[in-house]
């Protein structure tokens, strides 16, 4: 078992009178992938800026393993900020040097196939080529923890693969630990080793890969299935029904005749999300 | 990070420059469209200590803006430096701007006064030390402000808001004390020591400091919570320290009293509301509006009268006081605010003279007063004396045929025009050589490079008689210019340029300077008619009286006796020495020093 990078001891965090973190316990594990899905405002993303230290809870503990240099810690928020008034070139010396990074170790290899224009302003970037630039800024830092909020769901899939692939690669040079906040999920294969999913501020799902396509299944039948099944979203249609069910075990429905379904990582999200919003309407 | 901020502050002081060059040249050029007679200076100076406080503002308030306008706080708050880190790099950039505009601001005016001889305070400024503490005072409050909101404007108001109340209860408490304790206050001491940090810049700076601890990307709303939280208990207890010092200030302060020693033996006392005239057993009230006593120090009572200045609301008149029956006679009134900002005034025999014109300083006249006939001459001045910055004296008074003329210098860094005026209006330029004019016994004395130069007045002028390099450099004691009946002079006194210790004399007969005594310490006081000299100040040491014939007479020891701590006293004038001791008053005469005693003094 790998040793803990990030524990999290009863982290709380409010805006106003709005809670958005509720007393959160967790760990993170060195050189593992996390993903954290969950609906909109479920605290996601202020959860990963706590993380950067953007934002300070209101209560509880970040504790990071003592090892860990604040230079080594990549964060790219869902807004990808950046001085933008600074050329690429500048951005580029001034994160070397604030990171002590030595400029001939920047990798520029990324940024080359966009073929992008060292002068022209960060600002003008597309959404694309700034979330590359801004990976290539965050790769120099050699970090061990990187920190990644929805960057890939709104750029084309050429950059969406080529930020992959260096994330990939990153990966296995560096072991770095990875906590990605997506909503995409179809490229991410078997990236994620462990998937979090936040409801109302609170994980209401962790579990490791292999045993989240164990543990949730889904059902498609005509009919409504019996009471004893813990189903966490039901989707109905005028030919069928898709009801997933979480925690599954073995042997469960015995004798019903149901057939219970792998569910993919999309599927497993937008069953939680979904279930979320059910609970809502009622 | 430092470099950008630097950056950063050099293109918001790239404004400031712009600022300060632009609007004294646009204030010119309508100037001279609309006949302002303004000079780019006049407009320049000011506009530049307006210019510091806005750009301290400014630069304060916009700490994070940068960052905020490019969408970069999440990135600047990610970069690995602690808070306090982050905060240092922001405000260094901004205070050594400040430290270098207010450097430049007293080189300007350091080289525009020795350029051109103007005084500062002609020029409505306020010292460049006084700028450089607000500009710094007004920035605190502006950074600690710049995470309360993004709105620059409002915030500006806030800080305009604050700096009013500030000044509203710097002048209110300044005037409070004295109403309500009716004590003399070192209030500048206190208003800007002790209010202004502890009552103002500590709670503003400290609880800023403390909230940033945890600045983040939270709404401005819950910064200012904690900012206000950290606030309020510590504003209360800074406002009670504050109070607590302006307390035992007024403990520790002192009566706003004076004393004069007239040359019958009298003791006058002022303080401020009310006159006292002191006989051996007696003390009377002398009934008069507000008396500008320090006027007594540089003159002496003349013919039994002492002449003061008073003031009643925005008038002001000449009085003079009957030393001996301690009657009060109105001699000249200054009516309304419109008055020239010449404070002094000097007298020859039976008239006084002081100078009259606009507040601005237009329209300039020397008055005479016949102080037996209180009738007053207003003589036009002419036009090279009405040049404006100039600090006006008369620096003597001639006797010839039976009509009397006044010397008028016009004083700009210790040269300017030195005129013969006539009392029918008509005046001609001595074509002064030199600077620093005297005129004593007959000889005008004035200082040039090459020594001291003694002239005497022709009727197309003045003649050179004589040239002594001793005197090069010798400041002859300012008391000489005060009474301008000096033919008994023989000799007069005074101090070398650059080595006030020693002690020169002016032998009048001879036309020779030659040096009389170096002390061991400066010597402070010159007096009037005779020299007098108190070695060892402000512990007030030893008192020497120069005679005349050149000789050192050491006329009483003080020992252990501070001056210059609060309450203590020692004044002299030309009659004697009084001085207050721990709350007690003691008048010595001259020449022996005995002491006098007044019954109702202590």
């Amino acid at each position: 078992m790998s040793k803990d990078i990030i524990t999290i001891h009863g982290l709380s965090l409010a805006f106003g009178g709005k809670k958005i973190l509720d007393n959160l316990d967790t760990r993170f594990e060195k050189g593992k992938t996390v993903l954290i899905a969950g609906n909109n405002g479920a605290g996601k993303s202020s959860f990963l800026k706590c993380l950067a230290g953007v934002l300070f809870p209101d209560a509880g503990e970040i504790r990071l393993d003592a090892s860990v240099p604040r230079e080594k810690i990549a964060f790219i928020s869902d807004r990808m900020s950046l001085f933008e008034n600074f050329t690429l070139a500048q951005g580029i010396a001034f994160h070397c040097r604030v990171f002590n990074v030595k400029k001939d170790d920047f990798d520029r290899s990324l940024l080359c196939k966009l073929k992008l224009d060292m002068d022209q302003k960060i600002k003008d970037l597309s959404i694309g080529e700034r979330a590359v630039y801004q990976f290539s800024l965050l790769m120099a830092q050699k970090p061990e923890i990187l920190l990644l909020d929805e960057i890939i769901h709104n750029i084309d899939p050429y950059l969406r693969e080529l930020l992959l692939e260096a994330l990939i690669g990153l990966i296995d040079e560096l072991n770095t630990s990875v906590i990605m906040v997506n909503h995409t999920f179809s490229e991410m294969g078997r990236l994620p080793e462990r998937v979090l999913i936040m409801e109302n501020g609170r994980f209401v799902f962790d579990e490791t890969s292999d045993e989240m396509h164990a543990k949730i299944k889904k059902i498609v039948t005509e009919k409504e299935i019996a009471d004893d099944i813990p189903v966490i979203f039901e989707n109905r249609t005028p030919l069928y029904r898709e009801y997933y069910v979480y925690p599954y075990s073995e042997g469960m429905g015995a004798g019903s005749g149901y057939e219970f379904l792998d569910v993919d990582l999309t599927g497993i999200v937008k069953s939680f999300i979904g279930g979320y919003y059910a609970k809502k309407r009622i | 990070m430092l470099k950008k901020e630097f950056k950063e502050v050099s293109k918001q002081s790239l404004f400031f420059v712009v600022f300060v060059i632009g609007i004294p040249v646009l204030v010119s050029m309508l100037s001279m469209l609309f006949k302002w007679s303004l000079t780019y200076n006049e407009i320049f100076f000011p506009v530049y200590q307006v210019g510091m406080f806005i750009f301290a503002v400014v630069t304060g308030l916009t700490l994070f803006s940068a960052e905020r306008r490019q969408g970069g706080m999440e990135y600047l708050l990610t970069l690995p430096l602690s808070r306090m880190r982050l905060l240092g790099i922001k405000v260094l950039p901004r205070v050594v701007a400040l430290g270098v505009f207010s450097i430049l601001f007293w080189l300007l005016l350091h080289l525009y006064s020795l350029s051109s001889g103007k005084g500062v305070e002609s020029l409505l400024i306020l010292p460049t030390h006084y700028i450089a503490y607000l500009a710094l005072w007004i920035f605190i409050i502006s950074v600690s402000f710049s995470a309360f909101h993004d709105n620059i404007i409002l915030l500006a108001l806030g800080i305009l808001l604050i700096f009013g109340a500030y000044s509203l209860l710097m002048n209110n408490l300044q005037t409070l004390v004295w109403q309500v304790f009716g004590k003399y206050l070192d209030m500048n001491f206190l208003l800007f020591a002790v209010l202004s940090i502890s009552g103002f810049l500590i709670p503003f700076a400290v609880p800023f400091v403390l909230a940033f601890r945890k600045f983040d990307l939270h709404p401005a709303g819950r910064f200012n919570r904690k900012y206000l939280k950290i606030f309020v208990p510590i504003f209360i207890i800074c406002l009670f320290i504050s109070a607590f010092f302006v307390y035992s200030g007024v403990a520790y302060g002192y009566d706003y009293k004076l004393y004069y020693l007239a040359s019958n033996h009298k003791l006058i006392e002022f303080d401020w509301k009310t006159t006292y005239i002191y006989d051996r057993d007696t003390r009377t009230e002398l009934p008069s509006g507000d008396v500008y006593p320090w006027m007594c120090f540089n003159k002496c009572d003349c013919g039994g009268w002492l002449y003061l200045k008073t003031r009643s609301g925005y008038d002001q008149q000449y009085i003079r006081l009957n030393i001996a029956d301690n009657s009060v006679e109105t001699l000249y009134t200054l009516k309304g605010p419109s008055f020239y900002r010449v404070w002094d005034y000097w007298f020859f025999k039976d008239r006084l003279v002081f100078f009259e014109g606009s507040y601005s300083g237009d329209n300039l006249m020397l008055v005479v007063v016949n102080v037996e006939t209180k009738a007053a001459i207003k003589i036009n001045l002419p036009a090279p004396l009405q040049e404006k910055y100039r600090t006006m004296q008369v620096v003597g008074a001639v006797e010839d045929n039976g009509t009397r003329s006044w010397l008028v210098f016009a004083e700009k860094a210790s040269k300017g025009p030195l005129y013969r005026v006539w009392e029918d209006g008509s005046s001609r330029d001595l074509g002064l050589k030199g600077r620093s004019p005297h005129y004593i016994n007959g000889i005008l004395i004035s200082l040039e490079k090459e020594g001291m130069v003694f002239s005497r007045l022709t009727a197309a002028g003045c003649e050179v008689i004589k040239i002594d390099p001793n005197g090069k450099a010798v400041k002859i004691g300012q008391f000489y210019r005060m009474d301008l009946d000096n033919a008994r002079q023989k000799e007069v006194f005074g101090l070398r340029y650059g080595e006030e210790k020693v002690l020169m004399k002016i032998d009048l007969e001879n036309l020779e300077v030659t040096k009389v005594k170096e002390f061991r310490e400066r010597p402070i006081y010159l007096s009037h008619q005779e020299c007098i000299v108190l070695e060892g100040y402000p512990n007030a040491g030893k008192l020497y009286r120069i005679l005349g014939n050149g000789q050192i007479e050491l006329m009483r020891t003080f020992s252990g006796f501070n001056a210059q701590e609060k309450g203590n006293y020692f004044h002299h004038c030309v009659n004697g020495i009084v001085t207050r001791e721990n709350g007690k008053v003691s008048v010595y005469a001259f020449p022996k020093m005995e002491e006098l005693p007044f019954k109702k003094l202590n």
